[in-house]
């Protein structure tokens, strides 16, 4: 059976609506980028990396809160909560209250299966905030003189292999 | 003399104890907003939190641009055009357990609560009530919570283009986890 012209632009029409549909669609939900196997652009012990941006100007916070801009951190794990989902990573050690707090990629959870408190590693990740105390915010109000110190939140981590 | 001493030891244990204040620098907060095409739901686990015993003052402080959503596009929007974290980069709850005199921070235990304050998001600060729990198990305490909130409240407006993908109330879940006693 032949297709009548109009019938044939009318199916070329829908295929072509479709084929479209479908790249919005996978536009719209795409996941965030993986980057696992991406280079970062810097490399910071976590005590360089604190003291670079817990007193940045606006133009360095602005360098590096960019979701582009991927750097990694070495340190000591001090906490580790493990997640089905996404784990976190707090590197610390005793000479500062402040931590820099890694949020795993849920996709590379388990690359951190079995971390332990104590062990040295390098995370790689999007730098998101710093979370620090000012006077007359909700948690210095209620600390009074006491201090949790700066953190560092990032987030997308991988943890690089060859932990110590 | 020694009777002195044991009862000033007892007086000042009891002082040390209850003055005591938990913190957490991994609280958990959730936000679900469920429209009728689509449910997201973003989650920060880098929220700090503090509990003081004694007074019942409770406090939380959360960077926004910490929430991590499974899509980049929602990722990007929730920072960029509704939440603004440039401007606004943080958030933060700062309150008072209304009935801490019934929570017993020594005793094994599951405590309803209800936690009353100012809630700032957005850079618009509210009154905010919400009924919780806080868990004594073991010499540790944490704490959970559950309420919503209307977005425009906070200024958060919602541009007609997603309005089917994004409700006008979300649901908000926070969990401290275990809490560390501060020294």
């Amino acid at each position: 059976m032949k297709l009548k012209k109009w019938h044939k632009i009318v199916l070329i029409l829908l295929l072509a609506g479709a084929i479209t549909g479908y790249f919005v669609w996978k536009y719209i939900n795409r996941p965030n980028p993986d980057m696992k196997n991406v280079a970062p652009k810097e490399t910071f012990t976590m005590q360089a990396l604190m003291q670079k941006l817990g007193n940045a100007d606006s133009a360095t916070l602005k360098k590096y809160l960019n979701r582009k801009y991927l750097v990694a951190v070495t340190g000591t794990v001090k906490d580790f909560m493990a997640s089905d989902s996404a784990s976190t990573i707090n590197l610390g050690d005793s000479t500062s209250p402040g931590i820099v707090q890694c949020q795993l990629d849920a996709r590379h959870n388990n690359d951190a299966k079995g971390l332990t408190p104590g062990a040295t590693v390098t995370v790689k990740g999007i730098v998101a905030g710093i979370k620090k105390q000012e006077a007359g915010d909700a948690i210095s109000d209620l600390l009074g003189d006491a201090t949790l110190g700066t953190d560092i939140i990032m987030n997308f981590c991988i943890l690089e292999p060859g932990r110590k | 003399m020694k009777k002195t001493i044991i009862t000033a030891l007892v007086f000042l244990s009891a002082i040390s104890l209850n003055a005591q204040k938990y913190f957490t620098k991994n609280a958990t907060i959730t936000f679900v907003s469920k429209a009728p095409m689509e449910t997201i739901e973003g989650t920060n686990k880098t929220t700090t939190a503090v509990i003081d015993a004694t007074s019942g003052a409770i406090a939380f402080s959360v960077v926004v641009k910490g929430f991590v959503f499974d899509q980049q596009l929602l990722q990007q929007h929730f920072n960029e055009n509704y939440m603004e974290s440039d401007k606004f980069p943080k958030g933060e709850f700062k309150g008072s357990i209304t009935n801490n005199a019934g929570v017993k921070y020594s005793t094994d235990g599951s405590y309803a609560v209800t936690v009353s304050g100012k809630l700032t998001i957005h850079g618009v600060t509210k009154d905010a009530t919400s009924t919780g729990k806080i868990t004594v198990s073991g010499g540790k305490i944490s704490a959970s919570s559950e309420f919503s909130i209307t977005l425009s409240d906070y200024n958060i407006s919602i541009p007609s283009v997603v309005k089917d993908k994004i409700s006008k109330t979300v649901k908000i879940t926070v969990n401290t986890g275990n809490m560390d006693k501060l020294k």
